[in-house]
Protein backbone atom coordinates (compact mmCIF):
# COMPACT_ATOMS: atom_id res chain seq x y z
CA UNK A 1 0.00 0.00 0.00
CA UNK A 2 0.61 3.62 -0.69
CA UNK A 3 1.12 6.04 2.43
CA UNK A 4 -1.31 8.69 2.38
CA UNK A 5 1.74 11.15 2.03
CA UNK A 6 2.55 9.35 -1.19
CA UNK A 7 -0.92 9.06 -2.49
CA UNK A 8 -1.79 12.61 -1.70
CA UNK A 9 1.66 13.56 -3.70
CA UNK A 10 0.76 11.69 -6.43
CA UNK A 11 -2.81 13.79 -6.70
CA UNK A 12 -1.35 16.83 -5.84
CA UNK A 13 1.01 16.25 -9.65
CA UNK A 14 -1.91 15.40 -11.34
CA UNK A 15 -4.31 18.39 -10.29
CA UNK A 16 -1.61 20.40 -11.43
CA UNK A 17 -1.44 18.51 -14.68
CA UNK A 18 -5.61 18.60 -15.14
CA UNK A 19 -5.97 22.14 -14.22
CA UNK A 20 -2.56 24.39 -14.56
CA UNK A 21 -3.46 25.59 -10.99
CA UNK A 22 -0.21 25.35 -8.52
CA UNK A 23 -0.45 23.20 -5.92
CA UNK A 24 2.66 22.97 -3.33
CA UNK A 25 4.44 19.44 -4.26
CA UNK A 26 7.36 18.47 -2.24
CA UNK A 27 11.11 17.84 -3.57
CA UNK A 28 10.15 19.15 -7.32
CA UNK A 29 12.70 20.54 -9.49
CA UNK A 30 11.78 24.34 -9.73
CA UNK A 31 10.28 25.35 -13.59
CA UNK A 32 9.84 21.70 -14.63
CA UNK A 33 6.39 20.22 -13.72
CA UNK A 34 4.59 22.46 -16.41
CA UNK A 35 6.37 20.35 -18.65
CA UNK A 36 4.13 17.86 -17.67
CA UNK A 37 0.98 19.90 -17.73
CA UNK A 38 1.52 21.40 -21.24
CA UNK A 39 2.06 17.00 -22.38
CA UNK A 40 -1.46 16.44 -21.22
CA UNK A 41 -2.66 19.39 -22.67
CA UNK A 42 -0.84 18.85 -26.19
CA UNK A 43 -2.29 15.11 -26.29
CA UNK A 44 -5.74 16.18 -25.13
CA UNK A 45 -5.86 18.78 -27.88
CA UNK A 46 -4.24 16.78 -30.29
CA UNK A 47 -7.03 13.83 -29.75
CA UNK A 48 -9.79 16.04 -29.79
CA UNK A 49 -7.98 18.06 -32.92
CA UNK A 50 -7.80 15.15 -34.64
CA UNK A 51 -11.73 13.19 -33.68
CA UNK A 52 -13.14 16.71 -34.57
CA UNK A 53 -11.48 18.49 -37.20
CA UNK A 54 -15.17 20.73 -38.79
CA UNK A 55 -16.07 21.33 -34.87
CA UNK A 56 -12.75 22.77 -34.46
CA UNK A 57 -13.02 24.85 -37.36
CA UNK A 58 -16.42 26.14 -37.10
CA UNK A 59 -15.71 27.27 -33.28
CA UNK A 60 -13.45 30.26 -32.12
CA UNK A 61 -9.86 29.38 -31.19
CA UNK A 62 -10.90 30.82 -27.54
CA UNK A 63 -13.52 28.49 -27.73
CA UNK A 64 -11.84 25.65 -28.92
CA UNK A 65 -9.03 26.18 -26.12
CA UNK A 66 -12.06 26.74 -23.88
CA UNK A 67 -13.47 23.14 -24.40
CA UNK A 68 -10.55 21.59 -24.15
CA UNK A 69 -9.02 23.13 -21.14
CA UNK A 70 -12.52 22.68 -18.99
CA UNK A 71 -12.85 19.31 -20.17
CA UNK A 72 -8.85 18.61 -18.76
CA UNK A 73 -9.67 20.43 -15.31
CA UNK A 74 -13.30 19.47 -14.73
CA UNK A 75 -13.81 16.08 -16.55
CA UNK A 76 -11.90 12.57 -15.13
CA UNK A 77 -11.55 10.59 -18.00
CA UNK A 78 -12.59 6.92 -17.67
CA UNK A 79 -11.26 5.14 -20.58
CA UNK A 80 -7.42 4.31 -20.27
CA UNK A 81 -7.56 4.02 -24.23
CA UNK A 82 -7.11 7.73 -25.92
CA UNK A 83 -8.58 6.84 -29.15
CA UNK A 84 -11.96 6.54 -27.27
CA UNK A 85 -11.78 9.86 -25.18
CA UNK A 86 -13.60 12.01 -27.50
CA UNK A 87 -16.51 9.97 -26.80
CA UNK A 88 -16.00 11.77 -23.39
CA UNK A 89 -15.34 14.95 -24.69
CA UNK A 90 -19.00 15.28 -26.39
CA UNK A 91 -20.55 14.01 -23.40
CA UNK A 92 -18.81 16.58 -21.50
CA UNK A 93 -19.65 19.53 -24.05
CA UNK A 94 -23.51 17.96 -23.83
CA UNK A 95 -23.81 18.00 -20.78
CA UNK A 96 -22.44 21.23 -19.77
CA UNK A 97 -24.43 23.30 -22.39
CA UNK A 98 -21.84 24.63 -23.90
CA UNK A 99 -23.89 24.97 -26.99
CA UNK A 100 -25.56 27.56 -25.56
CA UNK A 101 -22.88 29.64 -23.73
CA UNK A 102 -21.29 29.77 -27.10
CA UNK A 103 -24.57 30.61 -28.66
CA UNK A 104 -23.56 27.38 -31.09
CA UNK A 105 -27.10 25.55 -31.33
CA UNK A 106 -25.84 22.50 -33.80
CA UNK A 107 -22.29 21.92 -31.75
CA UNK A 108 -23.43 18.93 -30.19
CA UNK A 109 -25.06 17.49 -32.95
CA UNK A 110 -21.63 18.27 -34.87
CA UNK A 111 -19.88 16.44 -31.94
CA UNK A 112 -22.01 13.81 -31.61
CA UNK A 113 -21.78 13.25 -35.51
CA UNK A 114 -18.13 13.77 -35.92
CA UNK A 115 -17.89 10.96 -32.94
CA UNK A 116 -20.26 8.58 -34.44
CA UNK A 117 -18.12 7.98 -37.56
CA UNK A 118 -15.48 7.41 -35.57
CA UNK A 119 -17.00 4.87 -33.44
CA UNK A 120 -18.72 3.19 -36.73
CA UNK A 121 -15.25 3.06 -38.50
CA UNK A 122 -13.67 1.13 -35.58
CA UNK A 123 -16.56 -0.28 -34.01
CA UNK A 124 -15.43 -4.12 -33.47
CA UNK A 125 -16.04 -6.62 -35.88
CA UNK A 126 -19.18 -8.51 -35.22
CA UNK A 127 -19.93 -11.88 -37.26
CA UNK A 128 -22.78 -12.26 -39.48
CA UNK A 129 -25.32 -14.88 -40.05
CA UNK A 130 -24.82 -17.26 -43.42
CA UNK A 131 -26.34 -15.46 -46.49
CA UNK A 132 -26.26 -15.89 -50.22
CA UNK A 133 -26.46 -12.62 -52.06
CA UNK A 134 -28.93 -13.70 -54.34
CA UNK A 135 -32.38 -14.33 -53.07
CA UNK A 136 -36.23 -13.78 -53.42
CA UNK A 137 -36.76 -9.74 -52.14
CA UNK A 138 -40.32 -10.66 -51.00
CA UNK A 139 -39.98 -13.86 -49.61
CA UNK A 140 -36.09 -14.33 -48.57
CA UNK A 141 -35.10 -12.70 -45.26
CA UNK A 142 -32.97 -9.53 -45.99
CA UNK A 143 -28.97 -9.72 -43.47
CA UNK A 144 -28.34 -6.30 -42.52
CA UNK A 145 -24.60 -5.47 -42.27
CA UNK A 146 -24.31 -4.85 -38.44
CA UNK A 147 -22.13 -2.49 -38.74
CA UNK A 148 -23.90 0.95 -38.70
CA UNK A 149 -25.76 3.39 -36.10
CA UNK A 150 -29.15 5.05 -36.47
CA UNK A 151 -29.20 8.39 -35.28
CA UNK A 152 -31.45 11.43 -34.67
CA UNK A 153 -30.08 15.19 -34.91
CA UNK A 154 -32.11 17.98 -34.47
CA UNK A 155 -29.65 20.27 -36.92
CA UNK A 156 -28.80 18.87 -40.37
CA UNK A 157 -24.80 19.18 -39.84
CA UNK A 158 -24.76 16.07 -42.31
CA UNK A 159 -25.21 18.08 -45.32
CA UNK A 160 -25.53 22.03 -43.95
CA UNK A 161 -22.36 24.05 -42.46
CA UNK A 162 -23.20 23.74 -38.92
CA UNK A 163 -23.98 27.82 -38.60
CA UNK A 164 -26.10 27.54 -41.56
CA UNK A 165 -27.68 24.07 -39.81
CA UNK A 166 -28.59 25.86 -36.82
CA UNK A 167 -31.55 27.63 -38.49
CA UNK A 168 -32.85 24.20 -39.63
CA UNK A 169 -33.81 22.84 -36.12
CA UNK A 170 -35.89 19.48 -36.88
CA UNK A 171 -36.00 15.63 -36.95
CA UNK A 172 -33.49 14.71 -39.03
CA UNK A 173 -32.75 10.89 -39.33
CA UNK A 174 -29.60 9.07 -40.24
CA UNK A 175 -27.73 5.97 -40.97
CA UNK A 176 -24.18 5.60 -40.69
CA UNK A 177 -22.53 2.73 -41.91
CA UNK A 178 -19.40 0.89 -42.49
CA UNK A 179 -19.54 -0.65 -45.96
CA UNK A 180 -18.25 -4.12 -45.67
CA UNK A 181 -15.87 -4.23 -48.43
CA UNK A 182 -14.22 -1.11 -48.32
CA UNK A 183 -14.36 -0.55 -44.50
CA UNK A 184 -15.31 3.45 -45.71
CA UNK A 185 -17.85 5.10 -43.40
CA UNK A 186 -20.87 6.56 -45.10
CA UNK A 187 -23.38 8.41 -44.15
CA UNK A 188 -27.60 8.13 -45.23
CA UNK A 189 -30.52 10.23 -44.47
CA UNK A 190 -34.01 8.25 -43.84
CA UNK A 191 -37.33 8.99 -43.20
CA UNK A 192 -39.24 7.79 -40.19
CA UNK A 193 -40.71 4.75 -42.57
CA UNK A 194 -37.09 3.61 -43.46
CA UNK A 195 -35.54 4.03 -39.63
CA UNK A 196 -38.84 2.03 -38.63
CA UNK A 197 -37.79 -1.14 -41.59
CA UNK A 198 -33.90 -0.65 -40.68
CA UNK A 199 -34.72 -1.25 -37.16
CA UNK A 200 -37.14 -4.12 -37.77
CA UNK A 201 -34.29 -5.77 -39.38
CA UNK A 202 -32.00 -5.14 -36.79
CA UNK A 203 -34.49 -6.82 -34.05
CA UNK A 204 -35.02 -9.70 -36.74
CA UNK A 205 -34.42 -10.70 -39.92
CA UNK A 206 -37.01 -10.87 -41.97
CA UNK A 207 -38.31 -10.70 -45.48
CA UNK A 208 -40.24 -7.77 -47.01
CA UNK A 209 -43.31 -9.69 -47.48
CA UNK A 210 -43.05 -10.04 -43.22
CA UNK A 211 -42.59 -6.47 -43.11
CA UNK A 212 -45.30 -5.06 -45.05
CA UNK A 213 -48.11 -5.78 -42.00
CA UNK A 214 -45.67 -4.07 -39.46
CA UNK A 215 -45.57 -1.28 -41.76
CA UNK A 216 -49.41 -0.85 -42.33
CA UNK A 217 -49.56 -1.44 -38.63
CA UNK A 218 -46.87 1.40 -37.64
CA UNK A 219 -47.65 3.71 -40.48
CA UNK A 220 -51.00 2.93 -41.46
CA UNK A 221 -50.25 1.97 -45.07
CA UNK A 222 -52.18 -0.40 -46.88
CA UNK A 223 -51.82 0.32 -50.27
CA UNK A 224 -49.17 -2.82 -50.95
CA UNK A 225 -48.77 -2.11 -53.90
CA UNK A 226 -47.30 1.50 -53.65
CA UNK A 227 -45.31 0.43 -50.75
CA UNK A 228 -43.69 -2.46 -52.84
CA UNK A 229 -42.45 -0.20 -55.49
CA UNK A 230 -41.14 2.31 -53.17
CA UNK A 231 -39.17 -0.33 -50.91
CA UNK A 232 -37.61 -2.59 -53.86
CA UNK A 233 -35.47 0.23 -55.05
CA UNK A 234 -34.52 1.18 -51.00
CA UNK A 235 -33.85 -2.36 -50.45
CA UNK A 236 -31.81 -2.28 -53.27
CA UNK A 237 -30.01 0.64 -53.00
CA UNK A 238 -29.18 -0.60 -49.39
CA UNK A 239 -27.92 -3.87 -50.93
CA UNK A 240 -25.89 -1.84 -53.56
CA UNK A 241 -24.26 0.12 -50.45
CA UNK A 242 -23.51 -3.69 -48.85
CA UNK A 243 -25.92 -1.83 -45.81
CA UNK A 244 -27.88 -5.24 -46.68
CA UNK A 245 -25.01 -7.90 -47.08
CA UNK A 246 -27.50 -10.72 -48.59
CA UNK A 247 -30.85 -13.34 -48.28
CA UNK A 248 -31.33 -15.74 -46.45
CA UNK A 249 -34.23 -18.41 -46.43
CA UNK A 250 -32.69 -20.05 -43.06
CA UNK B 1 11.93 -13.74 -31.11
CA UNK B 2 15.34 -14.15 -31.83
CA UNK B 3 17.79 -12.57 -29.54
CA UNK B 4 19.89 -10.29 -31.50
CA UNK B 5 16.74 -8.75 -33.40
CA UNK B 6 16.01 -5.01 -34.30
CA UNK B 7 12.18 -3.77 -34.41
CA UNK B 8 10.59 -0.68 -34.70
CA UNK B 9 7.01 0.38 -33.32
CA UNK B 10 4.48 -0.02 -35.71
CA UNK B 11 2.26 3.19 -36.09
CA UNK B 12 -0.16 3.56 -38.33
CA UNK B 13 1.66 6.74 -39.57
CA UNK B 14 3.45 4.17 -41.15
CA UNK B 15 1.64 1.60 -41.33
CA UNK B 16 1.67 0.54 -45.20
CA UNK B 17 5.35 0.45 -45.13
CA UNK B 18 5.14 -2.41 -42.98
CA UNK B 19 2.88 -4.28 -45.44
CA UNK B 20 3.62 -2.86 -48.87
CA UNK B 21 7.81 -1.71 -48.66
CA UNK B 22 9.83 -4.73 -49.77
CA UNK B 23 13.17 -3.29 -48.47
CA UNK B 24 11.69 -2.41 -44.79
CA UNK B 25 12.07 -5.46 -43.03
CA UNK B 26 12.46 -5.09 -39.47
CA UNK B 27 13.12 -8.07 -37.13
CA UNK B 28 9.86 -7.50 -35.21
CA UNK B 29 7.22 -4.56 -34.45
CA UNK B 30 6.04 -3.44 -31.04
CA UNK B 31 2.67 -1.41 -30.50
CA UNK B 32 0.57 -0.64 -27.72
CA UNK B 33 -2.00 -2.38 -26.71
CA UNK B 34 -4.54 0.56 -25.89
CA UNK B 35 -4.51 2.06 -29.15
CA UNK B 36 -5.19 -1.35 -30.91
CA UNK B 37 -7.87 -3.04 -28.58
CA UNK B 38 -11.60 -3.06 -29.46
CA UNK B 39 -10.91 -1.85 -32.92
CA UNK B 40 -12.36 -3.48 -35.95
CA UNK B 41 -12.71 -2.63 -39.35
CA UNK B 42 -9.95 -1.14 -41.41
CA UNK B 43 -7.28 -0.83 -38.73
CA UNK B 44 -7.89 -4.43 -37.09
CA UNK B 45 -7.34 -5.94 -41.17
CA UNK B 46 -4.36 -4.03 -41.13
CA UNK B 47 -2.92 -5.31 -37.30
CA UNK B 48 -3.73 -8.49 -38.23
CA UNK B 49 -1.53 -8.24 -41.69
CA UNK B 50 1.29 -6.83 -39.92
CA UNK B 51 1.11 -9.81 -37.31
CA UNK B 52 1.20 -12.11 -39.67
CA UNK B 53 3.86 -10.56 -41.16
CA UNK B 54 6.21 -9.63 -38.22
CA UNK B 55 6.72 -11.05 -34.71
CA UNK B 56 5.05 -8.82 -32.04
CA UNK B 57 6.00 -7.55 -28.67
CA UNK B 58 3.36 -5.63 -27.01
CA UNK B 59 4.15 -2.06 -24.98
CA UNK B 60 1.17 -0.28 -22.69
CA UNK B 61 0.50 2.73 -22.03
CA UNK B 62 -2.35 3.35 -19.22
CA UNK B 63 -1.43 0.25 -17.25
CA UNK B 64 -0.78 3.08 -14.58
CA UNK B 65 1.66 0.42 -12.45
CA UNK B 66 2.74 2.99 -9.86
CA UNK B 67 -1.17 4.54 -9.12
CA UNK B 68 -2.71 4.04 -5.33
CA UNK B 69 -6.07 3.82 -7.98
CA UNK B 70 -7.26 -0.07 -8.26
CA UNK B 71 -5.71 -2.11 -11.43
CA UNK B 72 -8.49 -1.94 -14.44
CA UNK B 73 -9.81 -5.74 -13.90
CA UNK B 74 -11.83 -4.87 -16.80
CA UNK B 75 -9.01 -3.12 -19.58
CA UNK B 76 -6.99 -5.74 -17.78
CA UNK B 77 -9.54 -9.27 -19.23
CA UNK B 78 -9.11 -7.34 -22.48
CA UNK B 79 -5.71 -7.08 -22.63
CA UNK B 80 -5.39 -10.38 -21.96
CA UNK B 81 -7.81 -11.93 -24.86
CA UNK B 82 -5.79 -9.16 -27.06
CA UNK B 83 -2.22 -10.94 -26.29
CA UNK B 84 -3.61 -14.42 -26.31
CA UNK B 85 -5.31 -13.51 -29.87
CA UNK B 86 -2.43 -12.03 -31.14
CA UNK B 87 0.19 -14.69 -29.70
CA UNK B 88 1.89 -11.70 -27.94
CA UNK B 89 5.11 -13.37 -25.23
CA UNK B 90 6.94 -9.98 -24.44
CA UNK B 91 4.53 -7.62 -22.54
CA UNK B 92 6.11 -4.56 -21.37
CA UNK B 93 4.90 -1.11 -19.19
CA UNK B 94 6.34 2.03 -17.88
CA UNK B 95 7.35 2.52 -14.17
CA UNK B 96 5.17 5.54 -14.17
CA UNK B 97 1.25 6.31 -13.10
CA UNK B 98 -0.97 7.92 -15.58
CA UNK B 99 -4.04 7.55 -13.50
CA UNK B 100 -5.15 9.73 -10.04
CA UNK B 101 -8.20 10.42 -8.47
CA UNK B 102 -10.22 8.71 -10.75
CA UNK B 103 -8.85 10.15 -13.99
CA UNK B 104 -6.92 9.44 -16.75
CA UNK B 105 -3.79 11.21 -17.70
CA UNK B 106 -2.45 9.79 -20.90
CA UNK B 107 1.28 10.43 -19.79
CA UNK B 108 4.02 9.13 -18.06
CA UNK B 109 4.14 10.79 -14.82
CA UNK B 110 7.11 10.43 -12.14
CA UNK B 111 6.23 7.83 -9.36
CA UNK B 112 8.22 9.31 -6.00
CA UNK B 113 11.04 7.10 -5.59
CA UNK B 114 10.36 5.79 -2.23
CA UNK B 115 10.08 2.82 -0.22
CA UNK B 116 6.47 2.74 -0.06
CA UNK B 117 6.19 3.06 -3.69
CA UNK B 118 8.54 0.35 -4.23
CA UNK B 119 6.52 -2.21 -2.25
CA UNK B 120 3.92 -1.02 -4.03
CA UNK B 121 4.52 -1.34 -7.71
CA UNK B 122 5.96 -4.87 -6.89
CA UNK B 123 2.58 -5.82 -5.46
CA UNK B 124 0.79 -4.93 -8.48
CA UNK B 125 3.25 -6.06 -10.71
CA UNK B 126 2.83 -9.47 -8.86
CA UNK B 127 -1.10 -9.26 -9.26
CA UNK B 128 -0.94 -8.17 -13.32
CA UNK B 129 1.57 -10.77 -13.35
CA UNK B 130 -0.75 -13.63 -12.04
CA UNK B 131 -3.96 -11.99 -14.03
CA UNK B 132 -2.11 -11.98 -17.17
CA UNK B 133 -0.06 -15.75 -17.26
CA UNK B 134 2.65 -13.65 -18.41
CA UNK B 135 6.13 -12.14 -17.42
CA UNK B 136 5.53 -8.10 -17.10
CA UNK B 137 8.44 -6.54 -18.48
CA UNK B 138 9.12 -2.77 -16.61
CA UNK B 139 10.69 0.03 -18.26
CA UNK B 140 12.62 3.22 -17.02
CA UNK B 141 10.97 6.16 -17.95
CA UNK B 142 12.53 9.75 -18.83
CA UNK B 143 11.72 12.33 -15.85
CA UNK B 144 11.47 15.61 -16.00
CA UNK B 145 11.50 16.46 -11.74
CA UNK B 146 11.77 14.01 -9.25
CA UNK B 147 9.27 14.22 -6.91
CA UNK B 148 9.62 13.74 -3.29
CA UNK B 149 12.14 11.04 -3.94
CA UNK B 150 14.20 9.50 -0.77
CA UNK B 151 16.19 7.35 -2.58
CA UNK B 152 18.01 7.36 -6.22
CA UNK B 153 16.12 6.58 -9.50
CA UNK B 154 18.45 3.34 -9.86
CA UNK B 155 17.76 1.95 -6.55
CA UNK B 156 14.13 2.43 -6.86
CA UNK B 157 14.25 0.71 -10.33
CA UNK B 158 16.45 -2.27 -8.90
CA UNK B 159 14.27 -3.31 -5.71
CA UNK B 160 11.35 -3.28 -7.85
CA UNK B 161 13.07 -5.49 -10.55
CA UNK B 162 14.58 -7.50 -7.80
CA UNK B 163 11.93 -7.66 -5.57
CA UNK B 164 8.78 -8.17 -8.22
CA UNK B 165 11.08 -10.75 -10.01
CA UNK B 166 9.97 -8.91 -13.40
CA UNK B 167 12.07 -8.26 -16.42
CA UNK B 168 13.52 -5.05 -17.54
CA UNK B 169 12.94 -2.99 -20.53
CA UNK B 170 16.19 -1.09 -20.38
CA UNK B 171 15.26 2.30 -22.21
CA UNK B 172 18.96 3.47 -23.49
CA UNK B 173 17.34 6.62 -24.55
CA UNK B 174 15.75 7.47 -21.70
CA UNK B 175 19.02 7.15 -19.57
CA UNK B 176 20.18 9.63 -21.45
CA UNK B 177 18.41 12.13 -21.08
CA UNK B 178 17.53 11.54 -17.98
CA UNK B 179 21.44 11.94 -16.86
CA UNK B 180 21.27 15.01 -18.79
CA UNK B 181 18.16 16.53 -16.75
CA UNK B 182 19.50 15.30 -13.45
CA UNK B 183 23.39 15.56 -13.99
CA UNK B 184 24.55 12.11 -13.66
CA UNK B 185 26.82 9.57 -15.09
CA UNK B 186 25.30 7.35 -18.11
CA UNK B 187 27.80 4.95 -17.78
CA UNK B 188 27.42 4.52 -13.88
CA UNK B 189 23.74 4.09 -14.39
CA UNK B 190 24.01 1.16 -16.70
CA UNK B 191 26.13 -0.14 -14.68
CA UNK B 192 23.70 -0.09 -11.81
CA UNK B 193 21.29 -1.63 -13.45
CA UNK B 194 20.17 -5.27 -13.28
CA UNK B 195 21.62 -6.06 -16.57
CA UNK B 196 21.11 -9.68 -16.09
CA UNK B 197 17.41 -9.11 -16.13
CA UNK B 198 16.87 -7.06 -19.59
CA UNK B 199 14.52 -8.62 -21.71
CA UNK B 200 14.86 -5.71 -24.34
CA UNK B 201 15.78 -2.59 -25.04
CA UNK B 202 14.40 0.69 -26.62
CA UNK B 203 16.33 3.28 -28.48
CA UNK B 204 15.00 6.65 -29.73
CA UNK B 205 15.29 10.20 -30.77
CA UNK B 206 14.68 13.62 -28.54
CA UNK B 207 14.08 16.62 -28.50
CA UNK B 208 16.15 19.39 -26.66
CA UNK B 209 14.22 22.19 -25.31
CA UNK B 210 16.37 24.12 -23.40
CA UNK B 211 20.50 24.57 -22.14
CA UNK B 212 19.41 22.05 -19.34
CA UNK B 213 16.22 20.42 -20.91
CA UNK B 214 15.17 17.14 -23.16
CA UNK B 215 12.35 15.57 -23.80
CA UNK B 216 11.96 12.09 -24.89
CA UNK B 217 9.71 13.04 -27.97
CA UNK B 218 10.36 10.10 -29.83
CA UNK B 219 10.38 12.48 -32.78
CA UNK B 220 13.74 12.84 -34.07
CA UNK B 221 17.02 10.34 -35.36
CA UNK B 222 19.01 8.80 -32.38
CA UNK B 223 21.98 11.04 -31.61
CA UNK B 224 25.56 10.28 -31.59
CA UNK B 225 25.83 10.15 -27.91
CA UNK B 226 22.84 7.73 -27.42
CA UNK B 227 24.59 5.23 -29.88
CA UNK B 228 27.74 5.81 -28.06
CA UNK B 229 25.64 4.53 -24.88
CA UNK B 230 23.89 1.90 -27.41
CA UNK B 231 27.18 0.78 -27.90
CA UNK B 232 28.14 0.45 -23.66
CA UNK B 233 25.27 -1.25 -22.89
CA UNK B 234 25.44 -3.70 -25.65
CA UNK B 235 29.15 -4.74 -24.56
CA UNK B 236 27.68 -5.54 -21.04
CA UNK B 237 24.72 -7.57 -21.52
CA UNK B 238 23.54 -10.70 -23.52
CA UNK B 239 21.97 -10.71 -26.55
CA UNK B 240 18.34 -9.22 -26.31
CA UNK B 241 15.93 -7.73 -29.01
CA UNK B 242 16.08 -4.06 -29.76
CA UNK B 243 13.35 -1.99 -30.41
CA UNK B 244 13.87 1.15 -32.56
CA UNK B 245 10.84 4.06 -31.24
CA UNK B 246 9.70 6.76 -34.07
CA UNK B 247 6.29 8.30 -32.78
CA UNK B 248 6.04 11.37 -34.44
CA UNK B 249 7.71 13.57 -37.12
CA UNK B 250 8.05 10.47 -38.98
CA UNK B 251 10.80 10.42 -41.77
CA UNK B 252 11.49 8.75 -44.88
CA UNK B 253 11.65 5.37 -44.48
CA UNK B 254 15.08 4.55 -45.52
CA UNK B 255 15.96 6.85 -42.76
CA UNK B 256 14.32 4.83 -40.40
CA UNK B 257 15.56 1.82 -42.08
CA UNK B 258 19.56 3.10 -42.04
CA UNK B 259 18.46 3.86 -38.17
CA UNK B 260 18.08 -0.14 -37.82
CA UNK B 261 21.04 -0.76 -39.38
CA UNK B 262 23.50 1.24 -37.50
CA UNK B 263 21.97 -0.59 -34.36
CA UNK B 264 22.33 -3.89 -35.65
CA UNK B 265 25.95 -3.18 -36.63
CA UNK B 266 26.51 -2.75 -32.94
CA UNK B 267 24.59 -5.51 -31.40
CA UNK B 268 26.97 -8.07 -34.00
CA UNK B 269 29.64 -6.16 -33.51
CA UNK B 270 29.39 -7.46 -29.48
CA UNK B 271 26.76 -10.39 -29.70
CA UNK B 272 28.25 -12.41 -32.87
CA UNK B 273 28.83 -15.82 -31.38
CA UNK B 274 27.54 -15.34 -28.06
CA UNK B 275 25.42 -17.88 -27.00
CA UNK B 276 22.68 -17.17 -24.29
CA UNK B 277 23.12 -18.06 -20.92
Amino acid sequence: MLLNETIDIQNRVARYCKSGIEEDIPGVTKNRLHNYRRLIYNIVDDTMSTAFPITKEWLSRDEWDMLVSDFLANHSAQTPQVWKLPSEFYSYVKNNNYANRFKKEALNDLLFIEWIEIEVHTTPDISVPEYKADGDLLSDKLILNPHFRLIQLTYPVHNHHAGEASKNRGNWYLLIYRNQETNAVHFMQLSQLYVFIIEQLTDNPMSVSDLIPLINTAFGIDDEATLLANLKPFIESLAAKTVILGYSNK
Amino acid sequence: MKTNSIGIGFRKDFADEFIDNSNFSPDFVEFAPENWVDMGGYWKKILDKVTEKYPAICHGLSLSIGSAEDLDMVFLKKLKKFLDQYNIEIYSEHLSYTKAENAHLFDLLPIPFREDAVKHVVNRIKKVQDFLERPLVIENVSYYTPVAAEMSEEEFITNIVNESGCKMLLDVNNVYVNAFNHNYDTKAFIDSMPLDKIAYLHMAGHTKVSDDLIIDTHGQAIIDPVYDLFDYTVSKINPVPVLLERDFNIPETNELITEMSRLKEITTKHWEGVKCF
